[in-house]
């Protein structure tokens, strides 16, 4: 019966059909255009004023200024953004700086022990899972491997508790390797196995880690292509997503030297993120529409050394009068306020850090020619000839400032201090060198004044190296700051207990002056407005884009 | 042509003390540079004096300086240019990874530059004294005093990011080779005129053009074969010349483009004191530079009789 129906129903629609033959042609042309306008304005409608599902765009592009060395986050001794989404530490820090689990479910430290716990079901990006012995396996070879290797040197044996705990023992209360590797990339599990196949050259080109992307092409002196790490999972507790993220297949990171290109590839919209924004740009950046820009304080400061062995440098009189001297505020304006003055030797996005210190720092050491003057004359230099040098014994005070010409910003404040030290009669020999020679030079102690500056964000992990007459000895000596950096470096201190003992050292650092704190870096990340769901985190300005959406802006 | 073949292989022979020259003068500049490799790798340095002396032991760098260069020549003999102090990658790997990319921006721009700049002189040739010559020198003069970074960034910002009609920069397509090719074209597309220009010029008042034009000699082949043929001689030699060049990159335009070729491999690998890789590329520079201008001479001597005669002489 319903076929009968069926067949009826399609005669009359051919009937129909054959009818309609009967139009001119006249009529088919008018009922063409009406159905060619009518589409058009359709599309349009639909392109430019109806609200439609939400399209994204499946590669994120990121532009900076510095391609890595290698890839291996063993083998080299700077990490980059690439390094940061191949790799994953077993814990990070949320917004404020307090550590939370990464990888690993929890990691402890308790005596001189540090126990990691692994997820039972953690892969790498190859799917190998991440065992506790390949983690063990990890650790040694970032002791052979690493720059930082040291950094384990209190280790002397594991326990492998099970096939994903790993107990760490230690000679000493490893408050190093927990603050400065285990929240860190440089800290993060390797495919050692893998590493072993393949041999380190050709792992330091395609790692294997377990972040959430993972290397699928490196074309040197233009980009690195990640593609997603489908076996990707995180226990971080900001990000939403805790798996691969599944609206950015891939993200390439370009290498821009050129500061214009880069950003011109940001505005143009080829490029959704900008790292290493020059400090040109930034004005210009926070007034684009298309554009937002964070705003990341860097976890290190600038300053100038000091050869205290050096005479007259050797009178802390001298060494307090350099620090009168210097307007931090005018250095600030000459930088386009894209530095903080700093007047004490921590940066505020840094462990132990104590705004009271600073604050006193700034007041002690507050801008003052007249003081630093008095403080010349007090040891014996003062200008008796009238040239506008201070002289003592026939001497005039000449000093050598070295300016590290391969920092921008340093290189554009170098003749402001020059002019400074010149204010309270100082003749400054200044000189402009790469950093490495500045470093090479003061490494020998050949040196008066060298511009200088650090980023980490643990001051167990890096000032030590600056200051400690055993562990960087750039002249300064002070047994009571030895034992204090080593106290920090060998017992479980509360953070409390932390910020006490920062508190005091830089006190007797104030006090002995062997540095001229100048500034601390603003550092800038321009990302376009189509960018949704990005999160970054201190001390470093670190990118996470679990969460990241990129719409595609239609008619644009 | 036993005299072209003598004075071929002498050119030869003093070109081998000649590239070796160079090499120890570039390791010693390296050398003396002011800084330290080491320093420079471990700018976020956690690192004690000790570990400092351990990496530069195992690195070869703790050695003195005539010990690392016989070091490093003996290796090169036998075709191994090293490792990377920054990369440890080896070398030769980097330059074959960056090659490709130079080759095909400045051969395809050395060429361009011939297409366009030959017709363009031989035309600004003909028409001397006219409005023609006078724009086509004036803009030939104009792009050729431009300084390649100021054109670079002129024609990113105006056809990359304002008309968005190619990528700003990169390597990532086809398209993106349009500026910084265009870039580099320009300038010797006028040098090239101009010296086709003046050398048409010259030879259009030689003996055997005017009797060529007094045969009753068709304009064309009087142009194209008797004179254009002889004014090409200096360009061809040219050609020869530029070809380390072409090696070498051109680190302006691949800087300001991002282009992943061997001139900014050659400049980081300098910023960074990648002792191995700048004594590489320099070697290959020099190795170039006096093959070509060997093969520059005999090329002008072939075309040439004259100097072929008096080469020979």
């Amino acid at each position: 019966m319903k076929s009968k129906t069926l067949t009826l129903r399609i005669k009359k629609s051919l009937a129909l059909i054959k009818s309609r033959e009967a139009l001119t042609k006249v009529q088919a042309i008018i009922i063409a255009l009406i159905i060619i306008v009518a589409a058009g304005v359709g599309i349009t409608v639909y392109y430019f004023f109806l609200p439609s599902p939400a399209e994204y765009k499946k590669r994120l592009v990121i532009a900076t200024a510095l391609e890595p060395a290698g890839l291996d986050i063993q083998q080299i001794s700077w990490s980059t953004v690439v390094q940061d989404l191949i790799f994953q530490p077993f814990m990070n820090f949320n917004e404020s700086m307090g550590m939370v689990p990464d990888l690993a479910t929890n990691v402890v430290m308790e005596g001189n022990n540090i126990t990691i716990y692994l997820p039972t079901d953690a892969k790498f990006s190859n799917g190998d899972p991440i065992t506790a012995q390949i983690v063990r396996d990890s650790i040694e070879r970032y002791r052979q491997l690493s720059p930082y290797g040291s950094d384990y040197e209190a280790v002397i044996d594991y326990e492998i508790i099970d096939s994903h705990t790993l107990k760490i023992i230690c000679k000493v209360p490893p408050v190093y390797i927990w603050y400065n590797d285990i929240p860190v990339v440089y800290g993060a599990v390797v495919n050692t196995n893998v590493a072993s196949a393949v041999g380190d050259a050709a792992f330091n080109q395609n790692p294997i880690g377990s972040g959430p992307y993972k290397v699928k092409e490196w074309v040197q002196g233009s980009y690195v292509l990640l593609e997603r790490n489908d076996f990707y999972k995180t226990n971080l507790p900001f990000v939403v997503n805790k798996g691969p993220n599944p609206y950015i297949d891939e993200v390439m990171i370009r290498f821009i030297p050129e500061d214009l290109t880069r950003i011109s590839e940001l505005k143009a919209g080829t490029v959704d993120i900008a790292l290493d924004v020059p400090t040109d740009a930034v004005a210009e950046l926070k007034t684009n529409p298309d554009v937002r820009l964070y705003e990341s304080i860097t976890p290190g400061i600038h300053w100038i050394m000091i050869n205290v062995r050096r005479p007259p440098l050797d009178d802390v009189r001298v060494r307090r009068a350099l620090n009168y001297a210097i307007n931090r505020d005018e250095i600030k304006t000459a930088l386009e306020d894209t530095v903080l003055p700093c007047y004490s030797y921590m940066s505020p996005s840094m462990l132990a850090y104590n705004a009271s210190v600073e604050e006193y720092a700034s007041q002690i050491y507050a801008y003052n020619v007249e003081i630093a003057k008095n403080l010349l004359k007090e040891a014996g230099w003062v200008d008796t000839d009238g040239d506008g040098i201070v002289d003592k014994d026939g001497q005039q005070l000449r000093l050598e400032l070295l300016i590290p010409n391969d920092a921008p910003k340093f290189k554009r404040i170098g003749p402001l201090l020059q002019a400074k030290l010149a204010s309270i009669g100082i003749s400054v020999d200044y000189k402009e060198f790469a950093y490495s020679y500045i470093r090479a030079k003061c490494r020998e102690w050949e040196f008066d004044l060298a511009g200088w500056f650090y980023s980490w964000f643990d001051p167990a992990g890096i000032l030590p190296y600056r200051l400690h007459s055993t562990l960087g000895n750039f002249t300064y000596s002070n047994p009571e700051v030895d034992r204090l950096f080593d106290i920090d470096r060998s017992t479980a201190l509360s953070p409390t207990e932390r910020i006490a003992l920062y508190t005091k050292l830089q006190n007797i650092l104030l006090e002995d002056a062997p540095w001229v704190p100048l500034y601390i870096d603003i550092s800038y990340i321009a990302v376009r407005n189509e960018v949704e769901g990005l999160k970054i985190m201190p001390p470093a300005a670190t990118l996470f884009i679990q969460d990241v959406k990129i719409k595609v802006v239609k008619g644009g | 042509m036993s005299a072209l073949l003598r004075y071929s292989v002498k050119r030869v022979l003093i070109g081998i003390p000649v590239i070796l020259l160079v090499s120890l003068f570039i390791f010693l500049l390296m050398w003396m540079l002011p800084g330290d490799p080491l320093e420079l790798m471990l700018l976020g340095e956690r690192v004690t004096p000790e570990r400092m002396k351990e990496l530069k032991k195992s690195w070869g760098l703790d050695q003195p300086v005539y010990i690392q260069y016989f070091y490093w020549l003996s290796h090169v003999i036998m075709g191994d240019f090293g490792y990377s102090i920054v990369t440890r990658l080896p070398v030769s790997q980097l330059i074959w990874s960056r090659l490709p990319y130079t080759i095909q921006l400045t051969f395809t721009a050395l060429v361009l530059s011939y297409v366009f700049g030959i017709p363009i002189g031989v035309v600004a040739a003909l028409k001397r004294g006219t409005i023609i010559d006078n724009i086509i020198i004036g803009a030939a003069t104009f792009f050729y005093s431009m300084p390649t970074y100021w054109l670079g960034l002129i024609l990113m910002l105006t056809f990359g990011l304002y008309l968005k009609w190619f990528p700003i920069s990169g390597a990532t397509s086809l398209e993106s080779m349009v500026l910084p090719l265009l870039t580099l074209t320009l300038p010797y597309v006028a040098m090239s005129a101009r010296i086709v220009r003046t050398e048409m010029l010259e030879v259009l008042t030689e003996d055997y053009v005017r009797t060529a034009w007094a045969k009753g000699l068709p304009s064309r082949r009087v142009i194209l074969r008797h004179a254009l043929r002889n004014a090409l001689i200096p360009l061809t030699v040219m050609f020869f010349l530029y070809l380390p060049w072409i090696i070498g990159g051109a680190v302006i335009v691949e800087t300001v483009f991002a282009w992943p070729g061997m001139g900014t491999l050659l400049y980081k690998s300098i910023l960074k004191q990648d002792y191995p890789v700048v004594q590489a590329i320099v070697l290959v520079i020099t190795i170039l530079t006096v093959v070509c201008n060997i093969l520059g001479d005999i090329v002008s001597a072939l075309l040439d009789p004259r100097i072929r005669v008096e080469k020979g002489a």
